[in-house]
């Protein structure tokens, strides 16, 4: 039998808080933060909105003697949720042997920066040599790097245990916390940083997911309403950003230091679609398979589950293809189910969403109420399921599936649960 | 519980390096203390400060893998695409691409690369008409016109886990998965994350290992400056001496090296050649500022020490380390500190070598490379030497083999791996009982 798994503490940097307890509550009250985007100058583009943290300065909240240098912006939200996921848990470096934590994130590398690229053409149009460039910094070559953020949540801990650097795109938190949960499940660590940190909004991910048709166009004027899960007026995503952590520590090691315990984590499942680079099959297979495969990991049944926190992009092929994934899951349980998006709210965080959707289904199990899916204006009647909407709803939640689906075809389902001392379906 | 239950079996080997293609002439190559070092000519390398490396001039991914398979793939991603035929076909496990059936639901899929972009290329010529006069970029010009100047395909080509997305597609792997970005150490991970979910029947075959584009000219401009790799040009083949009194830092090498990992029972029933069972997995990181290593290499101890736990095996049973072998000043001293630590009285003993001086560093192949030659070893009875180490420097005293490779059957290898920021990863190999 498998050590179980406890999540300890929770850490968030999010378009609708700067801290974890004010990220739920925003959930739940419904309030969106999404608005205009302004980490890049938008002039001439399609899409003008995104879902951005705000006022958020790092060395505010963490001490520089943690090693905060060569951090770019997606780094500095991780870092920042990491420091409080530690402080709610409690775990400092002394709490256990440093062999015996790890870091476990999802994340993306940096983008290339505009001018350098345009500076390169330059030099090539001047030298006449289509293959001459310009080298960059030893610093810029730091922060290019996604692990830089995850280094720096291991000094906090002074962590010599596993260390690992998930690059899944919009499925990488989920890998994360689902590998973290492993390497407690089978004696690689004791506790486990786990989650994700991103910030797409840049010139390039704007432009092209844009030029792809992912990204709304159509609500630049009305940004709160532009992310539309399972709405019959979506029209495409709208990016958002940020660090959400948790801790994840095995069950016996937290109850002998007495723990506060949120959740217990209790499956993890992943597919591939090898189907399109950026669609999903309609008929939902590859999902199908990673809820299937988490779900049965709990050794729970389908219709042991309360509540479905979706990867609802708001995308018209995600929202359709999921739902007939979780409909052919759930047979007639699927009407019973509680469904809800929090990037109806945030935006999408990306390789950071998993983990704000496992900070939601924590705050559900613990707390009975199930955040809503805002924008709900017009319900898609092919869909046809309670997707929560627009106002929270009280809810007793024992176990919730977390989806994260991303651009290549990879798939995750986790599955938490309120933590049982018997642990009665184990 | 480690070690109990289901063994996995490494049954299937995919090398592309500078030393050649397929596992056959690398080890060969290996073996014969050849060299795949050279001036880096897939362009002018004037503005690196590091002119050398393992390039792969004559690679040709259509041998591997059709033109549309090859449409919205960069150099590291065919690289890999082509390894996992090789490794496939090695395994003489039927696919898609041979007339057999895809390989579904009960095949995984672990990868570790350090991808950054799509092709550079197109992309650079194509921006030159957002370029002011003043030599500004004009950012609203490319917004409104974006749709004419970016390469269609480069943002989809530039998906880091792309080269997942790639094999999971053309052979109809559809099981577990996930993608691991970094240095060798990434590659190593794959392996070992791909181990423990056939070991716990998550998947019943995995293809797992790492691949990386390093010596492109992109690669290298973020690799150039770092203060790893040596400066030393005028040496040529002789450049990149790992544990060495006079080295001076890696080179980069292109190239993937990915295994096909099967559980063992059901490879027994197949009749597959089975090259060495993956007993151990253990991973660490040294908690300092990159890119600086801890000089106790404390996170490589712990990795090795929790790969020989899992694997149920005791330091004095190793016959052979695959090590990192940075050739760095601190790199190579800490990572012989590590080893003596982890392996205490057994620490003389054991034979320590490193293919990276013949391959060039294959930066998130690096560390599923150093698997590959761990479970060649295994399979040959033969232990390759280190290139390039002729005045053995006595801060990285171990039993360095040197000069020549040794005969020595070995029952049991450690492969070892290392990052930028500070991560280790150890895998344990043994010989098939």
């Amino acid at each position: 039998m498998s050590r179980r798994v406890v999540i300890t503490g929770v850490g968030a940097v999010t378009p609708v808080g700067n801290d974890a307890p004010s990220t739920w509550e925003a959930l739940v009250e419904g309030r969106s933060g999404v608005g205009r985007l302004t980490t890049i100058d938008t002039t001439g583009f399609d899409v003008t909105i995104a879902g951005e943290v705000k006022d958020y300065r790092l060395r505010d909240e963490v001490p520089a003697s943690v090693g905060l240098r060569h951090l770019l912006r997606p780094g500095t939200f991780g870092v920042g949720a990491a420091w409080e996921a530690l402080r709610d848990a409690g775990v400092d470096k002394d709490t256990y042997d440093g062999a015996d934590m790890g870091v476990a994130m999802g994340a993306c590398i940096d983008r290339p920066d505009l001018q350098w690229l345009v500076d390169v053409g330059a030099l090539r149009d001047r030298t006449g040599r289509d293959d001459a460039f310009i080298p960059y910094a030893p610093s810029g070559a730091l922060e290019y790097s996604q692990n830089i953020a995850s280094a720096a949540m291991a000094r906090m801990l002074d962590a010599s245990g596993p260390m690992l650097g998930v690059s899944t795109a919009c499925s990488a938190s989920g890998h994360a916390v689902g590998e973290a949960f492993r390497s407690i499940q089978e004696g690689d660590a004791t506790l486990m940083l786990a989650g994700g940190y991103d910030s797409l909004t840049t010139w390039l991910d704007v432009l092209c997911f844009g030029l792809l048709g992912a990204l709304t166009k159509e609500y630049n004027d009305d940004p709160q309403r532009g992310s539309r899960p399972f709405d019959d007026k979506r029209s495409g995503f709208v990016l958002g950003e940020g660090g959400v952590v948790l801790v994840l520590e095995e069950l016996e090691a937290a109850r002998a230091r007495g723990a506060h315990i949120l959740a217990e984590v209790l499956g993890y499942g992943t597919s591939l679609n090898a189907w399109r680079m950026t669609d999903s099959p309609p008929d939902g297979s590859g999902a199908i398979e990673s809820i299937e495969a988490s779900i049965t990991d709990a050794g729970l049944e389908p219709g042991d589950i309360d509540y479905v926190v979706a990867h609802g992009t708001s995308t018209p092929g995600n929202d359709l293809s999921e739902t007939t994934a979780i409909k052919k899951v759930f047979g007639d349980a699927a009407e019973q189910l509680v469904i809800s998006s929090p990037k109806s709210m945030t935006g999408h965080l990306t390789a950071a969403s998993a983990a704000l959707s496992l900070l939601t289904a924590i705050g559900a199990i613990n707390n009975g109420v199930v955040p809503p899916t805002i924008n709900q204006e017009t319900p898609d009647r092919r869909l046809g399921l309670d997707f929560v909407p627009n106002t929270a709803r009280k809810r007793d939640v024992r176990h919730a599936l977390v989806n994260a689906f991303a651009f290549g075809g990879t798939n995750v389902g986790l599955v938490v649960g309120r933590y049982e001392e018997d642990g009665a379906k184990r | 519980m480690s070690g109990s239950g289901r063994q996995v079996v490494v049954s299937g080997i995919g090398l592309l390096t500078a030393l050649g293609e397929g596992h056959e002439a690398n080890w060969k190559a290996l073996v014969a203390g050849e060299s795949g070092i050279g001036p880096l000519r897939a362009y002018d390398p004037q503005p690196l400060q590091t002119r050398l490396g393992g390039e792969m001039p004559d690679f040709d991914a259509t041998r591997y893998a059709t033109r549309r398979q090859l449409r919205t793939v960069n150099r590291g991603d065919s690289l890999a695409l082509s390894a996992a035929r090789l490794a496939l076909d090695d395994a003489g496990l039927p696919h898609k691409m041979d007339g057999g059936d895809e390989l579904g639901y009960r095949t995984g899929l672990y990868l570790g690369g350090n991808k950054s972009l799509g092709r550079m290329e197109q992309l650079i010529e194509e921006l030159k008409v957002i370029r002011r006069p003043d030599g500004t970029a004009d950012l609203a010009h490319l917004a409104r016109h974006g749709d004419v100047i970016m390469p269609p395909l480069f943002f989809v080509e530039g998906l880091p886990s792309g080269a997942v997305f790639n094999i999971s597609q053309t052979y109809g792997i559809r099981g577990s998965s996930t993608f691991f970005a970094g240095y060798a150490d990434a590659g190593a991970n794959a392996i070992g994350r791909a181990m423990r979910a056939v070991r716990r029947g998550d998947a019943d075959v995995a293809i797992a290992g790492g691949y990386d584009d390093a010596t492109s000219w992109w690669s290298m401009t973020l690799l150039d400056r770092l203060g790893i790799l040596t400066t030393r040009n005028d040496l040529g083949k002789e450049a990149y001496r790992p544990y060495d009194r006079d080295r001076s830092g890696g080179l980069p090498g292109e190239g993937a090296a990915l295994l096909v990992l099967e559980e063992k029972q059901a490879a027994l029933r197949r009749g597959a050649r089975i090259y060495a069972e993956l007993t151990g997995y253990g991973a660490g990181h040294d908690a300092r500022t990159p890119p600086a290593a801890d000089p106790e290499g404390r996170g490589l101890a712990r990795a090795v020490r929790r790969s020989l736990e899992d694997a149920r095996l005791d330091a004095g049973d190793l016959g052979y380390i695959a090590s990192d072998g940075s050739g760095t000043r601190s790199g190579d001293e800490s990572e012989a500190v590590a080893l003596r630590t982890a392996l205490g009285a057994a620490a003389p003993t054991v034979p320590v070598s490193t293919p990276k001086p013949q391959t060039g560093h294959l930066v998130g192949g690096g560390g599923a490379l150093n698997a590959a030659v761990a479970a060649l070893a295994l399979h040959h009875g033969t232990v390759p030497a280190t290139l390039n180490l002729d005045r053995p420097d006595p801060a990285c005293a171990l039993d360095h083999v040197r000069g020549a490779a040794r005969e020595t059957r070995p029952a049991h290898a450690v492969a070892l791996a290392r990052g930028i920021e500070g991560q280790a990863v150890a895998l344990t190999l043994s010989r098939p009982a």
